[in-house]
């Protein structure tokens, strides 16, 4: 995910409450809603809620708190609020998804060792995955109703089992290409 | 629950002799969900008929609930077929002249329950798939997805300890494909019946507690699908 889209994606979420929403809520809301395809930890959510701000795009406020220090709640502002429109209605900027999963890389510079040590990095990389389809499968059993929200998180699952599915093969390909290359050396 | 002891099974002789599994050995404990993937011809299949008794190990052992199946006659293996283990196949196999709560019956009158309780478990096991609305619909008037949940419920209605699906979504597009997963997984937690599942696509795969790979009769990988940690960073 960019960092514009990363950013809409958090601004996003602000422009749905209102009544504002700090960043604790806001970061249980993103894995709510996108944690299955990107992860975004405390310190990535603070920075991107600091840049947001400090470009007019939302304002944050202090508020008290019994017993507990005083929390920051953002809202969306009006500037932020035509910038999300314009982000939204611009045609998507990203090409084809780009080559950059560790495996790929590793295996550049790892082709000339063990054939077992290839096939062993080809199948942690394998178990990855299949959990994370499992994970997949958990949300999947939870979306239910006719909800907007739900409606596209379907679509949006279905796009990463068919991502998941693709990285899969082509794992295959690999684990099959390094076995044979071993049989013929033998 | 499920036990293959150091099995090998050979097909042919001689020059046309083909070893599909070669000193096999597989523990499943009881309710979980296992799932074989491999290639083709890596004996996958094999395994289900080989616990089913439709053939037999050219050496080692197979065990069903701790019993040896190669110890037991082919009646007593008959009656473990029948009351213990259910089967979903890739081409549901319903009878096409029965609607899908006579398909689903077939097994209890095969034992020959009175009809009031066959009656029962039918409903039982066609609500268990969602498709108690369907009772009276021929297989001709059913979707794939809901011909291959029929055949679930006829495979659940004896209570079975195992339950053995070969390809159970092969003939299936991906939205039925996670529909029918679904309810395996629903099965296997909520009757605690214990799976193992064939399967080339891995997406149904991991619907199950572990993942078994297979290549050329041997066991390659063996997954635990369902230890996850978290998520790492791709922001």
């Amino acid at each position: 995910m960019s960092t514009a889209a990363v950013q809409y994606a958090v601004l996003g979420l602000i422009s749905s409450r209102r009544d504002g929403i700090h960043g604790y809520r806001l970061k249980s809301e993103f894995e709510d809603r996108f944690g299955d395809f990107w992860a975004l930890n405390y310190g990535q959510m603070y920075r991107t809620l600091d840049r947001l701000e400090r470009t007019g795009l939302i304002a944050g406020a202090e508020v008290p708190q019994v017993g507990r220090p005083p929390r920051r709640v953002y809202r969306i502002t009006d500037r932020g609020r035509k910038s999300l429109h314009s982000w939204l209605e611009l045609p998507p900027g990203d090409g084809p998804r780009a080559m950059r999963d560790e495996v790929a890389v590793k295996l550049l510079f790892r082709s000339g060792e063990r054939p077992d040590d290839l096939v062993d990095l080809v199948r942690r990389q394998r178990a990855l995955y299949l959990r994370h389809l499992s994970r997949l499968n958990k949300r999947r059993a939870r979306l239910g109703g006719d909800a907007p929200e739900s409606f596209a998180s379907r679509l949006l699952l279905l796009q990463a089992d068919m991502r998941v599915r693709t990285d899969l093969a082509w794992l295959e390909v690999v684990e099959k290409a390094v076995l044979e290359r071993a049989a013929d050396a033998r | 629950m499920i036990r293959f002891d150091r099995v090998t099974k050979r097909f042919g002789s001689d020059a046309t002799e083909v070893c599909v599994l070669e000193d096999f050995s597989l523990d499943v404990p009881a309710g979980q969900f296992c799932t074989l993937m491999g290639p083709s011809g890596a004996g996958k299949s094999t395994t289900l008929h080989l616990l089913a008794g439709l053939t037999t190990p050219t050496a080692g052992d197979v065990y069903l609930a701790e019993r040896r199946l190669s110890a037991m006659s082919e009646r007593e293996l008959a009656v473990v077929r029948r009351r213990e283990v259910g089967f979903v196949f890739q081409f549901f196999h319903l009878l096409a002249y029965l609607d899908a709560s006579e398909n689903v019956a077939l097994p209890l009158l095969m034992e020959g329950l009175p009809a009031r309780a066959v009656r029962e478990r039918v409903d039982r096991a066609l609500a268990i798939v969602d498709l108690s609305h369907r009772r009276q619909h021929k297989p001709a008037q059913l979707s794939g997805g809901e011909m291959q949940r029929v055949a679930i419920a006829r495979a659940l209605v004896i209570e079975p300890r195992v339950l053995l699906a070969d390809e159970p979504t092969g003939n299936l597009d991906s939205s039925a494909s996670h529909g029918i997963m679904q309810l395996l997984r629903r099965g296997n937690e909520q009757l605690g019946v214990t799976i193992l599942m064939v399967t080339h696509d891995p997406v149904c795969a991991s619907y199950g507690d572990r993942v078994v790979r297979l290549i050329d009769g041997r066991i390659v990988e063996d997954i635990d699908v369902r230890d996850q940690g978290p998520l790492r960073s791709h922001a």
